[in-house]
């Protein structure tokens, strides 16, 4: 009896070695606690990789730091001419390559022009900030077919129309901060007797064709430019018209030619982007979704010219926008 | 629909009643219940709450109604289709109608057993297995019965079993020599089905082969997986997840007095996405030895285990939790003026059917840190090794019967640091049958009282918070026989959890990718007493009232109080 209970025993031991001498990791699971929540040490202090960086030939710049712990971040870079910010965020213990490289972009508008940055790193959570400065040799080229910057006036061939009224601008200036460069087109007035203050169009023959030679699929056309409005001015309606020449004569015809069109209004104060996708156009009659006149197709080969129309309502008095950098891009919207 | 479903049952009961007067082949059972709710709610915060509605009524009809169809002795079909009628529904709108269950069951040749359609199937706790929920034992009566709705509800049995639906096809063997028995189990569930884009069906299937040497040597072989089936979408993403385990059982020592029972189960699952570049493969193995003594003479039994759960151990039929505490509440899930989101409560746990799962999940479930910190997914809980003790004692006169549990676990690797946390718990319950200790009292006088303690720690480290978590409950539960088949029922349950612990967050392949900080002062409290009527043993209608308390004190979410008050209409037949 005894020696059967022993047997068995033996048996039950030998399978208790046989698996634990099963080998298994002998590290931690997950994440380093010490690195989330530990005693938080700066172990290297900010550095800028390229302190005078010249973005338009595809120069980047890469801030480096080091930290005892993971740490929320935020890299802001303010120019000081411009005003223009970049904002870089992240959690991690290391700033390099992986995660703070900045390629001249922007994050709040205007756009970076030449000029002196600063640097400031900021630590919310442990209430660290590290300050610093670069500087903006020549500012990022974006890729696409650029229509206007403004920052020779206004381009030749534009045919701007202007009502009559009071305080009329339509007009280059650089007198505010512009979106882009130094300056912008200022689109302004007062018109008690029309809703149009004024426009401006660019016909295609500005830039010496029929068209703007844009990709025929409007899925990948993307339609850009900055805005901007004046503190104060609540009452602006900016329509943007685009005319297509469906038939390819050179001309349009209003009624039975294609005619796409995007109206703003209620804009917010200050600089902003408007970014849309040829496709998404849609045909307008009186702000209205309506049939468009032509083919009915979007084209945007066919595109001949664009208007852009000031406009308010009459009984409301002043009304202003001024307009930069205006662009097409191709495959995604401008990312400034 | 509604009017043919309706139709179709008043046909299959009409042929029912007069089947059931020429032969047994078609007869009728199921369950039925009505129960009214009406809640008083008082968020107890300085500033009056003049957003939340502090009274909120609900209640239903519902019946199970269950057509049970032998054609022949060899086959049965079963169908059940609930009835139910939500209070507020005008003139039938709010009546559902639901197919509940249906499965097709018999004995192929007199010797394989299969079944179709729905099933309830279990292996061992380490590979298909449906554990208890948090909060659920020990519980008083009054407390329970809104439990044993909702496990009606969910399928839920006391056999831990999870409901599926499939096949499943059983068969014995039996020798003359060497071995006694041979048994064959297989199963197969589709948990998942696909969405025919990103999802593919995923299924759950196990076999389960048991050799009886002789009734003092069992053997058995498990293997389950877990899997998703290729091209049934257009994702060529898999998850795979097989486990398998061998477990034996051994009577070593057997006589008029005392026994002596070893029995172990040891195995290991892979878990594994195919063709997903991210998924890691994770691979591990489990153990569970276990002693069991027993004095047959004086009632005491010792029951000892140990165990070790690797922590890349994953397996879904036996880590999936009842609760799913990221669903939302049915009632009251917001409150207070700011309307925050209020977190789960053990009286949410008690009666709110929509924080319940079914189905078994690839991927291991949230769980709260309070409610049970040491062996959140069950036995199977991974990253777990240590001993755990059982002591119990039961009246040979059952008049009463008492265990002591005793736990002492610990992660065998570190969650964040090469630092274990240890785990330390004890229960002590029991339950005493008063009239039989007074001499000629007919009436019944139960009480069951159990206190649980557990406590979460881990050595200090320089810069980090020390874990320190403790958990206590206490619940006590008295039923009395009035007489005229009528019982008085009274409940409490009080729990407090302080402390802290890093709680892990998981990605898709439960995977720790970070941790957050769990800090509590929580206290809950749910007391209750009501009055219920038996008309039989299978049918009693109840009256109750609860209050429950809810207060944690390093939480943003204001104290609060709800009121319960309840009638209760049960029958099964």
């Amino acid at each position: 009896m005894m020696k059967m209970m022993r047997k068995k025993f033996s048996i039950l031991a030998l399978c208790l070695i046989i698996l634990g001498s099963c080998a298994r990791e002998d590290n931690f699971k997950g994440p380093a606690l010490t690195d989330l929540y530990g005693d938080f040490s700066v172990l290297e202090a900010l550095s800028i990789s390229n302190k005078n960086i010249d973005f338009e030939n595809g120069e980047t710049s890469v801030f480096r730091a080091r930290f005892s712990k993971t740490v929320d971040w935020e890299l802001h870079i303010i120019g000081q001419e411009s005003g223009a910010e970049k904002i870089i965020s992240g959690k991690s213990k290391v700033l390099d390559s992986d995660n703070a490289v900045w390629n001249g972009s922007t994050t709040e508008l205007p756009l970076f022009k030449s000029e002196k940055c600063l640097v400031n790193l900021i630590l919310p959570e442990d209430s660290v900030s590290f300050h610093d400065s670069l500087s903006i040799i020549n500012p990022k080229l974006n890729e696409g077919f650029l229509l206007a910057d403004f920052e020779n006036g206004l381009p030749s061939g534009w045919q701007p129309f202007i009502q009559s009224g009071a305080d009329m601008s339509f007009f280059t200036d650089d007198s505010e901060i512009s979106g882009q460069g130094d300056f912008y087109y200022d689109m302004g007035g007062e018109v008690n007797w029309d809703w149009l203050i004024g426009y401006v169009d660019i016909p295609a023959t500005a830039y010496g064709n029929d068209g703007f030679d844009l990709n025929s699929n409007p899925n990948e056309v993307f339609f850009n430019c900055l805005l901007y409005v004046p503190p104060g001015i609540t009452n602006e309606v900016v329509l943007f018209q685009f005319w297509e020449d469906d038939d390819e004569n050179g001309n349009f015809v209003e009624g039975s030619e294609d005619m796409y069109s995007l109206e703003l209004k209620g804009l917010e104060a200050g600089w902003q982007k408007l970014s849309i996708r040829y496709a998404d156009l849609q045909a307008l009659v009186n702000g209205a979704p309506a049939e468009a006149a032509g083919n009915k197709v979007l084209e945007s080969h066919k595109l001949n010219n664009i208007r852009i129309l000031m406009l308010a309502n009459p009984s409301s008095g002043y009304s202003q926008v001024y307009l930069d950098y205006l662009i097409f891009t191709e495959g995604k919207a401008l990312n400034p | 629909m509604k009017r043919i479903l309706l139709i179709g049952l008043s046909m299959i009961l009409a042929l029912n009643l007069s089947a059931q007067d020429i032969s047994k082949k078609v007869w009728a059972s199921g369950y039925a219940r009505g129960t009214f709710l009406m809640d008083d709610f008082d968020t107890k915060s300085a500033i009056e709450d003049t957003v939340t509605a502090r009274k909120l009524n609900s209640g239903h009809v519902l019946a199970d109604l269950s057509i049970n169809v032998q054609p022949n002795a060899n086959t049965e079909l079963l169908g059940q289709v609930r009835v139910r009628n939500d209070f507020g529904g005008f003139w039938g709108s709010g009546v559902t109608f639901d197919v509940r269950q249906l499965y097709l069951k018999g004995v192929v040749g007199g010797i394989v057993r299969y079944q179709l359609g729905d099933f309830n199937y279990k292996l061992t706790p380490y590979t298909f297995y449906n554990n208890e929920e948090e909060l659920s034992q020990n519980e008083a009566e009054i407390f329970s019965i809104y439990r044993d709705m909702m496990h009606q509800d969910l399928f839920y049995d006391d056999n831990n079993s999870w409901r599926q639906q499939g096949a499943s096809i059983d068969f014995g063997l039996e020798f003359k020599r060497f071995v006694e028995e041979l048994n064959f189990n297989f199963f197969s569930s589709r948990v998942r089905p696909s969405n025919f884009t990103s999802i593919s069906d995923q299924i759950f299937l196990g076999a389960s082969i048991g050799l009886v040497q002789s009734e003092k040597l069992k053997l058995a072989f498990n293997y389950v997986r877990m899997l998703d089936i290729e091209e049934t979408s257009n994702s060529n993403r898999y998850l795979n997840n097989p486990v398998f385990s061998t477990a034996l059982e051994a009577k070593i020592w057997k006589n008029a007095n005392y026994s002596l029972l070893a029995k172990g189960e040891v195995g290991a699952s892979k878990f594994q996405y195919e063709n997903d570049t991210l998924s890691p493969i994770l691979e591990d193995y489990f153990m569970d030895l276990n002693i069991q003594f027993n004095s047959l003479k004086t009632g005491l039994s010792l029951d000892l285990n140990y165990i070790n759960v690797g922590a890349d151990f994953r397996s879904p039929g036996a880590q999936t939790k009842r609760i799913a505490f990221t669903s939302q509440l049915g009632a009251y899930e917001r409150y207070g003026n700011e309307q925050a989101l209020r977190s789960v409560n053990m009286m949410d746990l008690m009666r709110d059917v929509s924080l319940y799962n079914q189905q078994i999940s690839p991927i291991l479930m949230a769980y709260n840190p309070s409610y049970g910190n040491s062996n959140p997914y069950g036995n199977a809980s991974p990253n777990r090794s240590g001993l755990k003790l059982k002591l119990s004692h039961k009246d040979l006169k059952k008049r009463w019967e008492a265990n002591f549990h005793f736990n002492q676990l610990s992660e065998i690797l570190g969650s964040g640091t090469d630092e274990i946390r240890n785990f330390s718990s004890w229960k002590i319950e029991s339950k005493i049958d008063l009239a039989k200790f007074l001499n000629g009292y007919q009436r019944k006088i139960e009480l069951n009282a159990s206190y649980w303690s557990e406590n979460t720690s881990r050595a200090e480290e320089s810069g980090l918070q020390t874990v320190d978590l403790s958990n206590r409950m206490l619940n006590l539960g008295l039923n009395i026989g009035l007489g005229n088949n009528f019982e008085l029922l009274a409940g409490l349950r009080s729990l407090r959890s302080d402390g802290f612990d890093f709680m892990p967050e998981l990605n898709v392949y439960s995977e720790i990718i970070d941790f957050n900080e769990f800090r509590t002062e929580l206290s809950e409290q749910i007391y209750g007493c009501g009055i219920r009527y038996n008309f039989s043993k299978k049918v009693n209608l109840s009256f109750l009232y609860h209050n429950f308390n809810w207060k944690d004190d390093l939480s943003n979410l204001s104290e609060y109080q709800m009121n319960q008050y309840s009638i209760n209409y049960i029958m099964n037949f």
